[in-house]
């Protein structure tokens, strides 16, 4: 029920995106000072909110805190108060990997085709938002004795390039093989 | 010794322990089976979503013949699908009402009202007589707080004055998941009511058939709705004079002539829009998401 409850929360959270303004990043990540892992800074839209500060476009914040949490805090426009969801507890390790185009050299990721790599992270200049988001938790367990997580999400988001997303295999070391098929003008 | 009692109350607690699993299970299965429609249903609005990117590649599109097979499947489709969503381009604008009062469009004023009288009269609004107005002035007051130099205002961040009105008004904002005019439930006011600076009247072709009820009434706006989608003769356009005739319906007659002036009685073609309102229904469960295509993330 946790697992779907999380699932849901951050399906509904990554299927939503939307700029504040015309031009503005809508998603990337960046790495505060004393974290271990990047907080992925997402621009969404949250529907319909009992308090109108709250609705429509909002700015969130997935993050893990010192204490294992896995929180998503969220703030409206006029940055007065903020709320704050704990997903999930005792996440010892956290890691994202973003499906999308990338640019120049890759120093992070693992590349999959000609411009497409799974992206460790995903800078605010880059813009527009990646194809398929991977999670990987490791949840009371650690990564330096574990080495594969024990908790995994996937999300396909709403496209932004005329791609094929499909499942070719499944692979029981990996969560899913994704293979991606384009379309070019 | 009697073990009659102790008997009794092993055979109890048995049977509490098995009801209470059974239970345990019973709703276990009744969330899996929400979960796995809620899935369901993400996938076809991805899959949606993904069919209006799609649209906007140039190339010749190719079309399936309909085998025996794909009718025989068309015929399975339920007959319960929702309306589309009622769009953008046939919502009522409220926004010369903000900019320049109601006194200078009263039609505009009158028909807002109708709108939230038909919609929510019943089930929101109670007894009390002019509630509408109430709600309507209110509304429009918090808009004009909100607007400030903006092109475009979103319903949902509003705040009325009044804290009495402002749960209804979320509620009628929210609307309820099966709504029937008149039976059951009531409309999402966020699809029927917009603020916008861009000049526009109420597209009668793109219109959902509640949005219709509000102009022609609950008898003549589903026959309407079944006409203007007819595809044995698809229109161009329908005017007024047409639409009245064929309607028979005297009271259609006794409208102010400025109502009408609020709708645009040609079919327009619009461009593909940007973000577009998708919702799915499987299984009981109802799923709604406004998606960003090409271009709408990035702010392109």
């Amino acid at each position: 029920m946790q697992r779907q409850r999380v699932q849901e929360r951050l399906e509904t959270v990554l299927t939503n995106l939307e700029p504040l303004e015309a031009g503005a990043a809508a998603f990337y990540t960046l790495l505060f000072p004393e974290e271990r892992t990047p907080s992925l800074i997402v621009s969404f839209n949250a529907g319909i909110d009992p308090d109108p500060d709250y609705s429509h476009a909002l700015t969130g914040r997935l993050h893990v805190t010192k204490e294992g949490d896995f929180c998503f805090s969220y703030w409206p426009r006029s940055k007065e108060g903020y709320r704050t969801e704990v997903l999930l507890r005792d996440v010892r390790h956290l890691q994202w990997e973003f499906l999308g185009k990338k640019e120049g050299k890759l120093d992070a990721g693992v590349k999959i085709a000609e411009n497409w790599a799974w992206l460790n992270e995903w800078s605010k200049k880059q813009g527009s938002s990646p194809t398929v988001i991977r999670l990987r938790l490791w949840c009371g367990i650690d990564k330096k004795k574990e080495r594969e997580p024990n908790l995994q999400f996937a999300f396909i988001l709403p496209l932004q390039d005329p791609i094929a997303v499909y499942c070719a295999q499944f692979n029981s070391s990996d969560f899913f093989g994704i293979t991606v098929g384009s379309i070019y003008r | 010794m009697n073990i009659l009692p102790f008997v009794l109350a092993i055979l109890f607690v048995l049977s509490y322990g098995m009801a209470a699993s059974l239970q345990g299970r019973l709703r276990m299965h009744r969330n899996q089976k929400a979960y796995v429609a809620l899935r369901g249903a993400q996938k076809r609005i991805l899959q949606k979503s993904e069919l209006e990117q799609f649209k906007t590649l140039g190339g010749v599109t190719v079309e399936k013949k309909k085998g025996e097979y794909l009718s025989a499947q068309s015929k399975k489709l339920p007959d319960s699908r929702p309306y589309p969503v009622n769009p953008s381009c046939a919502r009522l604008n409220l926004y010369p009402l903000i900019e320049e009062g109601k006194q200078a469009h009263p039609a505009l004023y009158e028909t807002a009202a109708n709108l939230l009288r038909i919609f929510y009269q019943g089930p929101l609004f109670g007894v009390e007589k002019r509630f509408e107005y109430r709600f309507l002035d209110s509304l429009l007051e918090g808009a004009k707080r909100k607007m400030e130099d903006r092109s475009y205002l979103p319903l949902e961040t509003i705040s009325l004055d009044d804290p009495t009105l402002q749960n209804c008004y979320y509620l009628s904002l929210k609307g309820t998941k099966n709504h029937h005019l008149s039976e059951k439930g009531y409309p999402p006011l966020i699809d029927y009511v917009k603020i916008d600076k861009g000049l526009g009247k109420v597209c009668l072709f793109d219109c959902h058939p509640d949005m219709l009820t509000v102009f022609f009434g609950l008898k003549t706006a589903p026959k309407l709705y079944a006409e203007l989608h007819n595809k044995e003769h698809k229109k161009e356009g329908m005017d007024l004079e047409a639409i009245l005739q064929w309607a028979c319906d005297p009271m259609l007659a006794l409208i102010d002539p400025a109502v009408w002036a609020l709708i645009d009685f040609r079919r327009t073609h619009h461009s593909a829009l940007l973000q577009q309102t998708l919702v799915e229904v499987e299984d009981g469960v109802s799923v709604r998401k406004n998606v960003l295509l090409k271009g709408g993330v990035d702010g392109g």
